[in-house]
């Protein structure tokens, strides 16, 4: 798959699996795991680009006697699922276009 | 390997980078291996499903600024001795030369990516004046009643206009492409910087 087009996919997977509940890294990839595998080196820049970005923010809360890290979703997160959903609605006419192509060909 | 090994040899991979960025990395890291353990996995087994520290460090390498790889690449290890401060200013118009041509190289090289974009957007623009041109042409040639001129800037302006039309889509590919083949240039040139150092 066209790597920018995967990079920002896989940006708002990540946004999706902390929408309804803060999570961790750890989670993040256990809650995507039937959906898209993702390794761990490939999370990282991921989360640090969305923080970056405005779309997520990160405290660290004690857990068993160590710290984790909890990723919170902010509007500007909130808003990019919207728009992927938006874009989705666009992408999925192109598919049906090329599809249909491909049928009469 | 256990989990200070881990760490360590990620840390190592990400020696130059600023001390507070390679500490988040280790937390990260160290995190996910916990959390494994936590989820009932051994300590030689959690750190067996990560990806190598290595490979942990080139995606982290990769996602920073260019200027700040080469930097984190060029910072020795230790101080350096009076004799090779001594040995890197008397041998600077070898390297210092030598290190102009690779950047002036690569700067060249980006640029003649964006050439193409460039000349096109010029043609289109000059197309599209053209256009304008043979519009005050055909409307001269209206006002004089000159039948020839009208004809001949009419078709001009036509010309002119689909020319335009046409070259601003094949101007507007080039510019996306140009982008997609600098982004690519990048993270290859990235990636030669983070891997030379990697196999010496």
């Amino acid at each position: 798959m066209d790597t920018q087009l995967k990079r920002g996919l896989l940006d708002v997977c990540v946004l999706a699996a902390i929408k309804n509940e803060d999570s961790y890294g750890y989670r993040i990839i256990k809650d995507m795991q039937p959906y898209v595998s993702l390794s761990e080196s490939t999370l990282y820049p991921i989360l640090r680009r969305l923080e970056t970005a405005g779309c997520l923010t990160v405290r660290s809360m004690e857990h068993n006697g160590r710290l984790r890290k909890y990723y919170h979703i902010t509007p500007a997160g909130l808003d990019r699922i919207e728009e992927f959903r938006d874009d989705w609605q666009e992408i999925q006419a192109i598919y049906q276009f090329v599809t249909r192509e491909e049928e009469h060909g | 390997m256990d989990k200070e090994s881990y760490l360590a040899r990620l840390r190592e991979a990400l020696y130059g980078l600023p001390e507070a960025d390679i500490e988040t990395s280790a937390q990260y890291y160290a995190e996910l291996i916990e959390d494994r353990m936590e989820d009932g996995l051994g300590e030689a087994e959690a750190v067996a499903q990560l990806p190598s520290p290595e490979e942990a460090a080139q995606e982290i390498l990769l996602d920073k600024p260019l200027a700040q790889i080469v930097a984190a690449r060029v910072k020795p290890r230790r101080k350096l001795g009076a004799w090779e401060i001594i040995l890197l200013v008397l041998g600077s118009p070898v390297w210092l030369p030598l290190l102009l041509t690779f950047g002036i190289l690569v700067l060249t090289a980006y640029l003649l990516i964006w050439v193409v974009a460039l000349v096109l957007w010029s043609v289109d623009l000059s197309a599209a004046v053209g256009a304008v041109g043979g519009l005050a042409g055909m409307l001269g040639g209206i006002l004089q009643r000159n039948l020839s001129m009208e004809l001949f800037a009419t078709g001009a302006a036509l010309a002119g206009a689909g020319l335009a039309i046409l070259l601003f889509f094949a101007s507007l590919w080039t510019t996306k492409a140009s982008a997609r083949l600098g982004r690519a240039l990048l993270r290859s040139l990235k990636a030669s910087i983070i891997g030379k150092e990697k196999a010496a």
